[in-house]
């Protein structure tokens, strides 16, 4: 419904508007596996860097970042993947070129051209990047499993 | 200094929910407004919901399609998804050795696959290959389930493994057959993930926008999110709004009857009851 929050005059195609549109609709899914990796973090190591002198910021910056970095990499590929796709967002809110994605390119000559042919292989090209990105989040997911099968 | 900065953090917290909900409530705030317009209250009334007898959510003809048009194809794809997906879970759930993985990657791969791909290669597919398909809702209804399959699988693959092996296995020692182990022992546990992914499924074919857009064929297939999207840029009217908070209220309707749902059912077979461990069992989160 991010549809009807902006409903301002800023809708003349700023890059920001666009920007404030996905953080909207992406960020919950940033939160929610963030929250699961915070979760099954072992509280004693930040208690033990307490005790041990640490004050808050420092536990947070050397205990539980670090800790965690591999829940965030996850939660950080697991929003771009759906990112890169995302034509709707833009369009809903800005609709100028000067912000289009990939998304858009994609949609415009799969449904609008008589040119679908560059629509597939933009969408080959942007699914082997993602691929990259896939890979890479399967591994450290893997690899957290196997921390916390431990 | 300690309590100041934990209640900056909780400002932080209550600062995102309150900007995450101000445009949903202001939306479905200004579907009551008595004028045409969707930004200049103008009053209350309920003409845009049932009162007007043409322009109303209720009574506008493209309204009233695209709601049942969105609510047939939600649940005809929880209709072909659901034991299709319980059927793959459980078949590779015991693929042993070497391709157990592959398998597992390649059951989960939609999951984080970007929507856009799957529906420009769903298209091409339709359009080129498998023409006997039409565009509307064959092809819609095949997307769909293409798309949400994945995440049946792994909720359910993830209830078996919790599960374990060993409620079959004593089941075939009393004298079960492979068949009825599985349907007297096996099914009945697995009941929670299969309510968990009703709920999944539903919210995300309800509000699918990239798959169903490309794979409809115009107005009579169009849904809830098709029709928004089409006249959100026109001259829309506070019926918009109306219809844009029934597509809320049907995803939340239909998650808080799963959540009791599935908190009776934990208590009443003794399982970790509760809202929290339902919501666990919706999310996939671990707790």
């Amino acid at each position: 419904m991010r549809i009807f929050g902006v409903n301002y005059n800023w809708l003349d195609g700023s890059p920001i508007t666009v920007v404030l549109g996905l953080v909207y609709g992406y960020i919950p899914f940033l939160i929610l596996p963030l929250y699961a990796t915070l979760e099954r973090l072992d509280w004693r190591l930040i208690d033990a860097a307490r005790d041990l002198g640490a004050n808050s910021r420092q536990a947070f910056r050397l205990v539980t970042v670090p800790m965690s970095k591999a829940g965030l990499v996850a939660a950080g590929i697991l929003i771009a993947l759906p990112m890169f796709g995302d034509y709707y967002t833009n369009d809903l809110l800005s609709r100028s070129p000067s912000t289009e994605m990939i998304g858009n390119q994609i949609e415009f000559f799969l449904n609008a051209s008589t040119l679908p042919q560059n629509g597939a292989v933009l969408v080959i090209a942007l699914s082997l990047f993602l691929l990259l990105l896939m890979s890479f989040y399967l591994r450290s997911t893997r690899q957290q499993t196997r921390q916390t099968a431990r | 200094m300690k309590r100041n900065k934990k209640s900056a953090l909780v400002y932080i917290v209550w600062g995102y929910i309150i900007w995450s909900l101000v445009p949903v409530i202001i939306a479905v705030i200004y579907s009551f407004n008595d004028g045409r317009s969707r930004t200049v209250w103008q009053g209350f009334s309920l003409r845009w919901w049932f009162t007007d007898p043409y322009a109303s959510v209720f009574h506008n003809p493209e309204t009233r399609n695209a709601i049942s048009n969105s609510l047939i194809l939600a649940f005809a794809t929880l209709l072909v998804v659901t034991p299709l997906g319980i059927t793959l879970a459980i078949g590779s759930q015991r693929i042993r050795g070497r391709g157990s993985h592959v398998v597992q990657g390649l059951t989960s791969a939609p999951l984080i696959t970007p929507e856009i791909v799957v529906g420009a290669a769903l298209l091409i597919t339709f359009t080129r290959l498998f023409t006997a398909v039409p565009l509307g809702f064959a092809a819609q209804l095949l997307g769909n389930v293409t798309f949400s399959l994945a995440s049946v699988v792994v909720i359910v693959r993830a209830r078996l493994v919790s599960i374990g092996s060993s409620f079959e296995e004593a089941a075939r020692d009393l004298g079960a057959t492979r068949w009825q182990a599985l349907r007297y022992v096996l099914l009945p546990m697995l009941w929670p993930s299969v309510m968990a992914s009703l709920v999944v499924v539903f919210a995300t074919v309800i509000d699918d926008f990239v798959i169903t857009s490309f794979l409809s064929s115009g107005v009579n297939s169009e849904t809830v999110p098709l029709r928004i999207y089409s006249s959100v840029k026109g001259g829309a009217t506070p019926a918009l709004n109306a219809l844009a908070t029934l597509l809320v209220l049907a995803s939340f309707t239909v998650l808080i009857i799963g959540l009791f749902g599935l908190s009776t059912w934990r208590k009443r077979h003794g399982e970790r009851g509760g809202l929290r461990a339902a919501l666990a069992d919706v999310t996939q989160m671990e707790n």
